[in-house]
C-alpha cells in the first residue's frame, strides 16, 4: 500500500464532500437553489469513487491467519517521514505477510514551538488506513450517496423544493465529510474532531425543521445528551494523552502492547478507566442504555437524515471507535464486560419498547438502538469482526427501512402513525417489496444479510456466556415480531389512508436508491460467510480485531454439525416464528392484539410510555439541574451582582465631592489644561529667554 | 540682543493681555475706550520692541503687517458679531500671507489667501448665515466665559512660546557662529534681507559656495519657488501628499454624511431624559 | 529686513490670542474661527523657521497644515450646523451633558 496514495486519495475523500457542502451552502441560496443537490451528489460521489479506489489498493490479507498484532513498532522520530514499516513493499522484501495497517502523516497542525510534547509536534493530521477504515469509508460514502440521491425527490413537494433545500444538502455533505474524518483519522484528536463534527451535523439536521418546536427540542435533547457522553469521551482522550504522551493510534497501541506508559509500566486500572471513559462517549453517540433517549426523538429530522445519520453511519461511530481502540478495550476485561452488559441490556430493552409503538420511524429508531446493542454485545464478547459485520449489514437494511418508511411518509402526506393507514401493498408496490427485503433482513430471515451477522453475534455470545446468548436469542425473536408487526400493519389488512391523501409511488430518484439498498440488504451478508473466498470481510478486519483475538484466541469453528449449525437453525426458526406470530396476530386475528392489550393494561402502558425513562430523567436529572440553575441564577443576581454594586459604589462615594468639579464644558477643560501645561512648561524651561 | 528685551516683551504682552481682557465681551461695563487705548499702547510697544530690541534692520512694511495681524486677531476674538470676526480674520490672513511673502514663501502665501480667504472663509460665512440670530447679538456673543483666566492662560502661552522660540533661534545662531556646525553656519547670521536677495543673482545650490556671503540670510531657493515646492512635494513628501489628498476626500465624505443626517430638533429648553426614570435600568456608576 | 525672532514673536502672539478666543468665547463659530487664527500663528512660525534653516521643509509643513485646516473647517462647520439644528443655538455652554 503506497503511503502517498493513501495520503492523496484520503484527502480527496475528505475534500469532495467538504467542497460539496461549501458549494451547496455558499452558492445554494443565491444561485443553485433547486439544483443544490448536484453539489452534494457530486461531492459524495467523488468521495465514494476515491474510497473505492483506496479499497481496491488495499492488499488482500490472507484471512484469519494474519491475526498476529500488526502494529506499528517504530517510534515516530521524524514526523515528515512516512513511517510505514509494514508497507506492502517492505513486507514483500521481508517475505512476510502483506501489511495490514498504515499510518500516513498529512501535515503538522501544531509544530513543536506551539506546544510541548514528547513527540515532535503536538497534533498531526494523519490517516490510519486498514481494512476497518476501508470498509467503513466505502460503506459510509456509498450509503450517503444513495441517501443524497434519494433526498433529491424526498425534499421536494410536487417537484418544488422544500424550504431550506440547499441547507439540507450542505449539512448532509458536511456530515459525510465529518464521518470520513472520524473514520480516516489516525489519532484520537482527529477522531474527536470527527466525533464532535458528526454530532454537530446531527444536531443541525434533527433541527432541520427548526420552526417546529418538537424538532428544535429534539435537536437540543440530542445535543445535550451527547454532551454527557462526549464529556467522558474527552476525559478519556485526555487521560490517554496523560498516560502515553501521544494521541496517535499506532503509538498508543504499541505502548499498550509493550505494557508501557509514559512513566513506568502500565497499570490495568488506568487502562480500564480509559476504556470506561471512552465507552461513555460510545454510549452517548451509539444511543445505548443510559443515554439512548435522544435517538427516538431524533426522528423529528427528515427521513433521509434518520436513515443516514441515525441508523446507518453516525450512531455506529461508537462501535467503530471501540473496535478501533480494541487494544485498549481488549486489555480490560472489566470494561468489556460492561460493554457486553450494556449491549445485551439495550438490545432487549429497546426491542420490548419497539413492540408497542405505532410511529413507524420510532419503531425503527428503537430497532436501531436494539441492533446497536447487538454490536456492543459483540464487542463485549471479543467478537469485534462480528460487530463490524453486523454494523455493515445493518447499515444497508436499516438505511433501506428508514428510506422506505420515508417513502411511505411521503406518500401519506407526512403521516407516519401506523394507526392511520394500512393495506398499502397495492398502492406502493415498490416500497412494499423493498421494505419486505429490509424487514426480512432485520428480522433475520435465513439467507438475508441480517441473519448471518446476527447469528454470528449470538454464536459468539453463547461461546462467551450462555446468559448473553440467551438474551441475544430473545431479542432476535422480539425483533422478528415487531418488524413483522410494523410491516403487516402498514401493508396488509384493509386499505386505509389519512383523509385527502392519495398515495402514489414515488419517482425514480427515490426508487432507485431503494432498489440498490434492497439488493445490498439481501446480499451484504455473503461477504461475511465462508462460501468461496473464505470470509473476505473478516479477513479485512483481522488486523483491527487482532487485540481481541490476542486475548481470546482466534475464533474457530468448533467441530460437529450441531455446534456449528444448530444455533443457526435455532435462530432461523425463532425469527420465522416471530414473523409468523406477527402475521397471526396482526393480519389473521387482529382481536388477539386488542385482547392482549387489555389483558395486561399495566404492562402495555409501561411499554407504550417507553418505561417512563424520559419522565424519570426529567424528574430526577433535568429537574434538579433546573433547580440548581435557578439557585445559581439567584446567586448571580443578588450575591455576585450585589458585590459588584458594592465595589462600584465605593469609588462613587469617594467621587461625590470631586465630581462637582466636572462641569462638562469643553472650554473649561481646555482652560485648565492650558493653564497647567503652561505652568509646567514655565517651570521646566525657565521664564527668561 | 540685550538683556532687557525679554522683560520688555513681557510688559508688552501684559499690556496686550489687559487690553484683551478689557475688550472681551463680558458682564458689566464694557471698557471699549480704555481697552482701545491700552491696545494701541500695546501695539506701539510691540513695534518699538521689535524695531529696537530684536531687529537689526527695522523694516516698516513688516511692522505695518505685524500691527494689522495682531490687531486683527484682537478684533477677531473680541467682536460680538461673528460676521465681523470673519472679516477681521480675512485681514489677519492677508497680513500673514504678506509676511510669508517677505520670507520668500510665495507659494504658501498664495495658497493661504486662496484657501483661507477664498474657501474656508466662504464656508464660515455660509454657516454664519445659516445660524443667524434675529435682532441684537445673543447672550452667548455678549458674554464671555472666564475672560480673566483665559487671558492669563493666553499670556502664559505667549510668554512660553515666544520665549522658547526666540531662545531656540539664538542658541542655534550662537552655536553656528562659533563654527561648531559646519554646514550652513554662515547662512544664518544676519545679512541682506529678502528683497535684496531676490534682486541679486540666484544663489548657487551648493551651500559651500555661499560661504562668501558671510553673515548672510540663508540662501534663497531658486526663483521658481513653486517649482521647488512642487518638486519636493512630489518627491520626498509624496506619501504625505497622497495622505493629505485622502484625508480631504474622507473629510468631504464625512461632511456630506454629517450634514445629510436628519436630526430631530430639540428645543433649547428641553431637559435631557432622566436616567433610570422607568424600567429596570442598571445605573451603577 | 526683519530678523527671524520678530516673525516668531508675532506668530506666538497670534497663536496665544487665538487660544484666548478659543477659551473665552461662547459662540461655536467664533471658537472655530479662533482655532483658524491659531493656525495662522503656527504657519507664520513654521515659515520663519523654514527661512532660518534655509530649506523648504517648514513651508511644506505649513502647506500640510493648510490641508488639515481645510479638513477641520469642513468637518467642524458641518458639526456646528448639526449642533445648531439640534438645539437652535450656537452657545457652547449648552453642550455640557458630561458633567459629574
Amino acid at each position: 500500500m503506497d503511503p502517498s496514495t493513501v495520503k492523496w486519495l484520503g484527502t480527496m475523500v475528505l475534500l469532495g464532500p467538504l467542497l460539496g457542502a461549501v458549494a451547496a451552502g455558499a452558492l445554494g441560496p443565491a444561485w443553485l437553489k433547486a439544483r443544490s443537490h448536484w453539489a452534494a451528489i457530486a461531492g459524495v460521489a467523488f468521495a465514494f469513487i476515491c474510497s473505492a479506489l483506496l479499497f481496491v489498493r488495499l492488499p488482500a490479507t490472507s484471512g484469519l491467519e494474519s491475526h498476529a498484532p500488526v502494529l506499528n513498532t517504530m517510534p515516530v522520530s521524524d514526523p515528515d517521514a512516512v513511517h510505514a514499516p509494514g508497507s506492502a513493499a517492505d513486507a514483500a522484501r521481508r517475505g512476510g505477510p502483506p501489511a495490514a495497517s498504515i499510518t500516513v502523516p498529512v501535515y503538522d497542525w501544531l509544530p513543536r514551538t506551539v506546544a510541548y510534547s514528547p513527540r515532535s509536534g503536538w497534533f498531526h493530521v494523519e490517516y490510519l488506513y486498514d481494512g476497518l477504515t476501508a470498509i467503513m469509508l466505502c460503506m459510509v460514502t456509498f450509503i450517503s450517496l444513495l441517501v443524497v440521491i434519494y433526498s433529491r425527490d424526498y425534499m421536494r413537494d410536487h417537484d418544488h423544493p422544500e424550504r431550506g433545500y440547499e441547507r439540507f444538502f450542505a449539512y448532509l455533505a458536511l456530515f459525510v465529510f465529518s464521518m470520513c474524518t472520524l473514520v480516516l483519522g489516525g489519532n484520537f484528536l482527529l477522531l474527536y474532531l470527527g466525533w464532535e463534527a458528526v454530532g454537530l451535523c446531527s444536531y443541525l439536521l434533527i433541527g432541520f425543521y427548526y420552526w417546529k418546536p418538537e424538532a428544535a427540542a429534539a435537536a437540543k435533547k440530542a445535543f445535550l445528551v451527547n454532551r454527557i457522553g462526549d464529556f467522558g469521551f474527552g476525559l478519556g482522550i485526555l487521560l490517554i494523552y496523560l498516560t502515553f504522551g501521544t494521541l496517535q493510534y499506532d503509538e498508543v497501541f504499541r505502548m499498550i502492547a509493550q505494557n508501557q506508559a509514559l512513566s513506568g509500566p502500565l497499570e490495568t486500572g488506568r487502562l480500564t478507566t480509559i476504556a470506561l471513559l471512552l465507552l461513555c462517549g460510545a454510549v452517548g453517540k451509539s444511543a445505548q442504555l443510559p443515554l439512548y433517549v435522544w435517538l427516538p426523538d431524533a426522528m423529528e429530522g427528515p427521513s433521509p437524515v434518520s436513515a443516514l445519520i441515525h441508523a446507518a453511519t453516525m450512531v455506529t461511530a461508537g462501535v467503530y471507535m471501540m473496535v478501533r481502540c480494541g487494544a485498549i478495550f481488549a486489555a480490560s476485561e472489566t470494561a468489556l464486560l460492561v460493554v457486553a452488559c450494556i449491549g445485551a441490556g439495550t438490545a432487549l430493552f429497546a426491542a420490548t419498547i419497539a413492540m408497542v409503538q405505532t410511529d413507524m420511524k420510532r419503531i425503527l429508531a428503537y430497532s436501531t438502538i436494539s441492533q446497536l446493542g447487538y454490536m456492543f454485545l459483540a464487542v463485549g464478547v471479543y467478537a469485534a469482526e462480528s460487530a463490524i459485520f453486523h454494523l455493515f449489514t445493518h447499515a444497508f437494511f436499516k438505511a433501506l427501512l428508514f428510506l422506505t418508511a420515508g417513502s411511505v411518509m411521503h406518500a401519506m402526506g407526512g403521516v407516519i402513525d401506523l394507526r392511520r393507514f394500512g393495506g398499502l401493498r397495492k398502492m406502493l408496490p415498490h416500497t412494499f417489496i423493498t421494505m419486505a427485503v429490509g424487514g426480512a433482513a432485520l428480522a433475520g430471515v435465513p439467507l438475508m444479510s441480517g441473519f448471518f451477522s446476527k447469528d454470528e453475534i449470538i454464536h459468539h455470545a453463547f461461546a462467551y456466556h450462555w446468559v448473553f446468548g440467551a438474551l441475544g436469542l430473545l431479542t432476535a425473536v422480539l425483533t422478528a415480531f415487531y418488524t413483522g408487526r410494523m410491516f403487516f400493519l402498514a401493508f396488509y389488512g384493509e386499505y386505509r389512508a389519512p383523509e385527502g391523501v392519495h398515495p402514489h409511488e414515488s419517482g425514480p430518484w427515490m426508487r432507485w436508491p431503494l432498489t440498490v439498498l434492497a439488493i445490498g440488504a439481501a446480499a451484504a451478508g455473503f461477504v461475511g460467510i465462508d462460501l468461496v473466498f473464505g470470509r473476505p470481510l473478516h479477513g479485512l478486519l483481522a488486523p483491527a480485531a487482532a487485540p481481541f483475538h490476542a486475548v481470546l484466541g482466534a475464533p474457530h469453528e468448533s467441530g460437529g454439525f450441531l455446534a456449528a449449525y444448530g444455533l443457526m437453525i435455532l435462530s432461523a426458526a425463532l425469527s420465522l416464528a416471530g414473523i409468523g406470530a406477527a402475521w397471526f396476530v396482526f393480519v389473521e386475528n387482529a382481536w388477539i392484539a386488542t385482547l392482549t392489550q387489555h389483558a395486561f393494561p399495566r404492562l402495555y402502558q409501561l411499554l407504550w410510555e417507553k418505561y417512563r425513562v424520559d419522565e424519570f430523567y426529567q424528574a430526577w436529572v433535568a429537574g434538579p439541574l433546573w433547580q440548581l440553575g435557578r439557585l445559581f441564577h439567584w446567586l448571580d443576581d443578588y450575591v455576585v451582582d450585589g458585590l459588584v454594586w458594592l465595589t462600584a459604589s465605593i469609588p462613587k462615594l469617594f467621587g461625590l465631592g470631586a465630581r462637582s468639579l466636572q462641569r462638562g464644558a469643553l472650554q473649561g477643560y481646555g482652560l485648565t489644561m492650558t493653564l497647567g501645561m503652561m505652568a509646567l512648561l514655565m517651570l521646566l524651561l525657565g521664564f527668561a529667554i | 540682543m540685550t538683556e532687557w528685551v525679554p522683560y520688555a516683551l513681557y510688559v508688552v504682552f501684559a499690556f496686550a493681555g489687559l487690553a484683551l481682557y478689557l475688550l472681551l465681551p463680558k458682564r458689566g461695563a464694557v471698557h471699549g475706550v480704555a481697552g482701545g487705548v491700552i491696545a494701541l499702547a500695546a501695539l506701539t510697544g510691540l513695534v518699538a520692541l521689535l524695531a529696537f530690541g530684536l531687529s537689526d534692520s527695522p523694516t516698516l512694511t513688516f511692522y505695518a503687517l505685524a500691527v494689522v495681524a495682531v490687531g486683527g486677531t484682537g478684533r477677531v476674538i473680541t467682536h460680538t458679531r461673528p460676521v465681523y470676526s470673519a472679516l477681521y480674520f480675512v485681514m489677519v490672513v492677508i497680513a500673514v500671507a504678506a509676511m510669508c511673502l517677505m520670507m520668500a514663501a510665495e507659494f504658501l502665501a498664495i495658497a493661504l489667501i486662496l484657501i483661507y480667504a477664498g474657501a474656508i472663509l466662504v464656508t464660515y460665512v455660509f454657516v454664519i448665515m445659516l445660524a443667524q440670530q434675529e435682532g441684537a447679538a445673543p447672550a452667548y456673543d455678549r458674554f464671555s466665559r472666564e475672560p480673566l483666566l483665559s487671558v492669563c492662560a493666553g499670556l502664559m502661552t505667549m510668554a512660553v512660546v515666544s520665549g522658547q522660540a526666540v531662545k531656540a533661534v539664538q542658541q542655534r545662531q550662537a552655536v553656528e557662529s562659533a563654527g561648531l556646525s559646519g554646514v550652513g553656519s554662515a547662512r544664518l547670521a544676519a545679512g541682506p534681507g529678502l528683497f535684496q536677495d531676490v534682486e541679486g543673482p540666484p544663489p548657487s545650490p551648493n551651500p559651500a559656495s555661499t560661504g562668501a556671503a558671510e553673515g548672510a540670510y540663508p540662501a534663497l531657493p531658486p526663483p521658481t519657488h513653486a517649482e521647488e515646492v512642487g518638486g519636493l512635494l512630489m518627491a520626498r513628501y509624496v506619501v504625505a501628499l497622497e495622505l493629505g489628498a485622502l484625508l480631504l476626500l474622507v473629510a468631504m465624505a464625512g461632511a456630506v454624511a454629517i450634514s445629510r443626517k436628519r436630526i430631530p430638533a430639540e428645543g433649547p429648553e428641553q431637559k435631557p431624559v432622566e436616567a433610570g426614570a422607568s424600567g429596570r435600568r442598571v445605573v451603577p456608576f | 529686513m526683519p530678523s527671524v525672532e520678530e516673525f516668531l514673536v508675532v506668530g506666538a502672539m497670534l497663536f496665544a490670542m487665538g487660544l484666548v478666543g478659543f477659551l473665552a468665547r461662547r459662540n461655536l463659530i467664533i471658537i472655530f474661527l479662533s482655532t483658524e487664527v491659531m493656525f495662522q500663528g503656527v504657519v507664520l512660525t513654521a515659515v520663519a523657521f523654514s527661512r532660518m534653516a534655509g530649506n523648504l521643509e517648514g513651508q511644506l509643513y505649513a502647506l500640510f497644515l493648510l490641508v488639515i485646516a481645510a479638513v477641520e473647517a469642513s468637518l467642524a462647520l458641518g458639526i456646528v450646523v448639526l449642533l445648531y439644528r439640534r438645539k437652535g443655538t450656537l452657545d457652547s455652554e449648552v453642550w455640557s451633558m458630561m458633567k459629574g
